[in-house]
């Protein structure tokens, strides 16, 4: 296959279609998967191709949907499950935290839990308070989970591929306001490995650390800020958050000694917190700011497209609070 | 079917007992891991008669009391002992315990102290089983604590929806820590609730395992033929909660009525009256399964600690590099400049 | 079979934080015997009640503790025969656990504290890394960052020596504060704040006492120096000064005074940098009279002059609030203040530009031979006030490096 056009989308499905018809032990279950082709589209004629056995319709259990992928991935399946909104994390946290993420150690090693759990979160749809939430800390706090964010057409292609081959369970989390990207898409291209950072864009007087959505808000930012004000951002997509690639990340902010960490996600506890220290620890002789967290409002989020849009960090935010480090 | 003669089944029945009495006795002498330790005394039909039905194989989960059940499917009591004693040659080499105790080799997919929280992976499992044609079934044994669960229902309609090859066996011990039955449930009848789920259902008395083990074999092929299947079986929980727990909630003549109900006697009195066994043999078994448990106990005390540095390993993949230890991370820290 | 022996059993530890039990009660009487498994003994610890079964076949001799003793883990509790390996050989007593914390106090060790030092100066991680590799004290420094911070360029400076900090980027640079010349008014650097504010950054153009909209009155330059010396601490964080005319010499007076708060210098054709000033100019705007000799003197400032409105300027210097001022500035064509004094203390610390305008007819332009030679200098083309005539040229300089 050659270069060709894909949305967020498309690509997604076409790593779950070619990853079907590779393994066959590849199954995709959840909440409206089949006949109606998910909720967001993903799993669009999924089921025309594999059959109603490997692409299964669950009832509305979101906890017994993880278990059931659990005990599947124990005894030799490897399931995709497919969670509608990450805001229904917590139905299934026990299945999750206490069982997915837990067997191997529990256990002594016997046995891992290679399943994947396909969510989606971010703000963007006026979809409220229940459906906009940014809940990749409940996984990040979770030894043993793996967690995925994929901000390109590229990586919804050839990450999901490469989370599907983890002998760990692996979170992965889209962006609901990411869907209809378009961008061009190489499936037989080398994909940036797993677990590994991508550097975006260099810059040298600060270096902004995002991921998921974020990405291309930092970007845009990073972008004005260049032409506008003459300050060289640089812009790092972790991709995963577990494992966390700060090798890539450490050079850079050696390099400029400013680093700002953009995330949706609420800022108390998150994983900017996160990021944030691990920054402010590895490489704190070469600080000349203090690591800034550009981070989602600690506040619900709001159906008000104003409220919502301004609950989350915008490019305005980004470069604003970029200029601010530099007077 | 192994195991299913009732001098087999009775056997089965002791050396789950006589386990049992020695991981009570392995904590009075200070050397479990910890005190998190459920006793299935007065249960063991259970157990045994639903696993003389199981056919190698066959995958199941169980709940926190569970050393009857991986006992009565194979398990090697010396290394079970030696997990619950926290030690490097158990089964998950010291870090699962009395309740996240597992073998992949036997089809135990992993002992749960989430109450209710092993009920779903059967229902994957048997999707695998169908989906390999294995003819597998996989059984989730949990209590009637259970039963006020959420995922429990869930799984059962997911079962019944897809036609797994699954079995739900409930052991109604009477008690969900220190709440009776009655106490926490309107209608106590509990295969009524799987029936609403389309399950092939029935209550078994765990007094006789006979009768455990004739209900468990009719369902269990049932469950192989794509009717999953429930099964509730009466019995009475002889102690506390744990080994800490003396029943405080309940009166002497409760318990005294409930021991009553002991599957060990009630079997004992039909291998003397079928002349199967008389009592001087059956004694000389007591003896022999005493001896067996003693040893575990002996394995359990001489067994290494495991290596501190195993502390890190199985968070992931052997392949994958391990956490870094806090210690290590905060000299890395601190050494810089 | 064993011979029977008899045994001390001791309080088991039945729990990983029992410390002590209580007896409950006794449940085998002294004298009777009990078989492997029977309870001895119910303890009531952390609120429950356990009991301590026999782990072997015996008699019980003898009780050491009653109901209702609180007994401590490890004491005896009972002497009792027995044939059987009580604790697999290893005699009645019950193993005494090693507990998971340390029992004694580890030895004491005492680690020197860093006294909390309120003179500590600000710096940034960076900065005190290269500063503590380099031998260098950072009292000695003067940050430019925010609020004073010492950054890294201010160690490196420090480090190649005087003239370094000239290379202070301009857009680390604070807000701009504008301070305007004698009978002049903040509203003189409208053009230019324009321009800056343009880019982005704050600016500050205060009225002097004894000017404009300040209340404040002026009997001397000191009083001017103070108000402005005041002002400046009053800020959150240093800025960059611009001192224009008689504010040149306030700016670089109030530079020295307070150098923490002051990131940059600029001086626009600057007083008290040579003898000569034009002494009618300054008497003749501290004792005008009317808006007639206001625009005849306003028109010796420059060639954008004669656009300004006067009135505002006339109506301040109604009663002749400048009198005292002007004196102090200067006598006839002397002046009588001194700039380059104070820039040679600050002896290129703080970078300092200086511009004068090829046309001045207040300041002769002749004057900028007698800058220190670590001030950049720019002669523009322009009057009095570069920063009417010639404002984007200015701007120019003052963001440039």
């Amino acid at each position: 296959m050659a270069m060709q056009e894909a949305t967020y989308r498309d690509a997604l499905r076409m790593a779950l279609s070619d990853a079907m018809s590779f393994d066959d032990s590849v199954i995709v279950m959840g909440e409206e998967v089949g006949r109606y082709g998910g909720a967001y589209g993903v799993t669009k004629d999924l089921i025309a191709e594999f059959g109603p056995e490997r692409v299964i319709d669950t009832p509305i259990s979101e906890a017994a949907i993880v278990g059931t992928a659990v005990g599947a991935a124990m005894t030799g399946l490897r399931p995709v499950a497919e969670l509608m909104y990450v805001d229904f994390i917590g139905m299934t946290m026990d299945q999750l935290a206490n069982q997915a993420a837990k067997i191997r150690y529990m256990f002594g090693g016997q046995i891992g839990v290679p399943m994947v759990l396909r969510t989606q979160g971010g703000t963007g749809r006026s979809a409220g308070a229940q459906h906009s939430q940014s809940l990749e800390a409940f996984v990040m706090h979770t030894p043993g989970l793996r967690l995925a964010m994929p901000a390109t057409v590229d990586d919804a292609y050839h990450l999901l591929r490469q989370a599907m081959t983890q002998p760990d369970p692996v979170v992965f989390i889209e962006h609901k306001s990411l869907y209809t990207m378009k961008a061009p898409l190489n499936p037989n291209a080398e994909p940036v490995g797993w677990g590994q950072a991508n550097v975006l864009r260099e810059g040298d007087d600060l270096v902004m650390v995002t991921y998921s959505r974020q990405v291309h808000y930092a970007l845009a930012a990073a972008q004005t800020l260049q032409t506008d004000h003459d300050i060289s951002a640089a812009v790092v997509d972790l991709r995963t958050l577990n494992p966390l690639d700060f090798e890539t990340i450490r050079p850079l902010v050696e390099n400029a000694g400013k680093a700002m960490v953009i995330s949706e996600a609420v800022l108390t506890c998150g994983v900017a917190a996160e990021l944030a220290a691990r920054i402010t620890e590895e490489c704190f002789d070469f600080l000349e700011d203090p690591v800034v967290r550009v981070a989602g409002e600690d506040i619900p989020i709001s159906v008000s497209p104003l409220l919502e849009n301004n609950s989350v960090p915008t490019p305005e935010l980004i470069i604003e609070t970029a200029k601010k480090m530099f007077v | 079917m192994k195991n299913s003669t009732l001098p087999e089944l009775y056997e089965e029945m002791r050396r789950v007992r006589t386990f049992e009495e020695r991981v009570g006795e392995l904590f009075v002498r200070g050397q479990s891991a910890g005190s998190m330790l459920h006793l299935s005394i007065g249960e063991e039909s259970a157990a045994v008669g639903v696993c003389a039905s199981m056919r190698d194989g066959d995958t199941f989960t169980t709940h926190h009391r569970g050393h009857g059940i991986f006992l009565a499917r194979g398990a090697d009591p010396n290394r079970m002992m030696a997990e619950i004693a926290g030690k490097q040659n158990g089964y998950c080499q010291g870090k699962g315990g009395s309740m996240h105790i597992a073998d992949m080799g036997l089809g135990h997919l992993g002992a749960n102290a989430i109450v209710g929280g092993g009920i779903p992976a059967v229902v994957g499992a048997g999707l695998s089983a169908r989906h390999t044609q294995s003819g597998a079934v996989s059984v989730a044994f949990f209590g009637d604590g259970a039963t006020g669960q959420g995922i429990l229902y869930e799984s059962m309609n997911m079962a019944a929806l897809w036609n797994l090859p699954v079995m739900f066996v409930c052991i109604n011990n009477q008690y969900g820590m220190g709440t009776r039955i009655d106490q926490a449930t309107a209608n106590p009848n509990l295969h009524e609730r799987a029936e609403a789920f389309g399950l092939a259902a029935r209550t078994a008395d765990g007094l006789d395992v006979e009768e455990v083990v004739d209900a468990a074999g009719v369902l269990l092929d049932g469950a192989r033929s794509g009717k999953p299947a429930f099964l509730a079986i009466d019995c009475y929980r002889f102690y506390g909660h744990a080994r800490k727990d003396k029943s405080p909630y309940r009166t002497d003549s409760e318990e005294e009525e409930g021991r009553k109900k002991d599957p060990l006697i009630h079997a004992r009195g039909k291998l003397m009256a079928s002349g199967l066994m008389s009592e001087a043999d059956i004694n000389a078994l007591d003896a022999r399964v005493a001896v067996e448990m003693d040893a575990s106990i002996d394995f359990a005390v001489a067994g290494q600690e495991p290596q501190m540095a195993s502390m890190f390993r199985d968070v992931y993949d052997a392949a994958q590099p391990e956490p870094e230890p806090v210690r290590t991370r905060i000299d890395r820290v601190l050494a810089q400049g | 079979m064993n011979d029977a022996i008899k045994l001390t059993i001791s309080m088991p530890r039945l729990g990983e934080t029992m410390e002590e039990g209580t007896i409950a009660a006794w449940l085998i009487e002294p004298g009777n015997s009990f078989k492997r498994g029977d309870p001895l003994v119910e303890v009531e610890t952390d609120k429950t009640l356990v009991e301590y079964p026999a782990l072997g076949d015996g008699t019980l001799i003898e009780t050491l503790v009653t109901q209702g003793d609180v007994v401590e883990v490890g004491t005896p509790i009972a002497v009792i025969e027995t044939a059987d390996a009580w604790d697999g050989g290893q005699g009645a007593d019950i193993p005494d656990q090693t507990p998971m914390v340390e029992e004694h106090e580890p030895e004491k060790q005492i680690i020197a504290r860093r006294k909390s030092d309120s003179l500590r100066p600000r710096a940034t991680p960076l900065a005190r890394r290269i500063a503590y590799q380099s031998g260098i004290d950072l009292i000695k420094i003067t940050g430019s960052g925010r609020r004073g911070r010492i950054e890294a360029d201010d160690v490196r400076a420090e480090i190649s020596g005087i003239g370094a900090r000239t290379r202070s980027l301009p857009r680390k640079t604070g807000a701009y504060y504008f301070v305007h010349g004698f009978a002049g008014l903040g509203s003189n650097w409208a053009a230019l704040r324009a321009h800056l504010q343009r880019a982005g950054v704050t600016t500050k153009a205060p009225d002097l006492p004894g000017h404009g909209n300040n209340e404040a009155e002026a009997p001397n330059v000191d009083a001017l120096l103070d108000w402005l010396v005041q002002d400046l601490t009053n800020l959150s964080e240093p800025v960059h000064l611009i001192g224009h005319s008689l504010g040149g010499y306030l700016a670089a007076q109030a530079a020295l005074r307070e150098r923490s708060r002051v990131s940059r210098l600029t001086l626009i054709t600057p007083a008290g940098c040579g003898l000569n000033i034009n002494g009618a100019f300054t008497s003749g705007m501290a004792h005008a009279q009317s808006a007639g000799e206001v625009a005849h003197l306003m028109r010796l400032l420059g060639r954008k002059a004669e656009a300004l409105d006067v009135q505002d300027m006339t109506a301040g210097l109604q009663g002749a609030r400048l009198s005292g001022l002007a004196d102090d500035i200067a006598r006839g064509d002397v002046q009588r203040i001194d700039t380059i004094a104070p820039l040679r203390t600050l002896a290129g610390d703080l970078p300092t530009t200086a511009i004068f305008g090829l046309n001045d007819q207040i300041i002769p332009r002749s004057q900028v031979f007698n800058m220190p030679p670590w001030v950049a200098c720019h002669m523009v083309d322009a009057g009095h006030m570069p920063h009417w005539d010639a404002s984007e040229t200015v701007a120019a300089i003052m963001t440039g490096p």
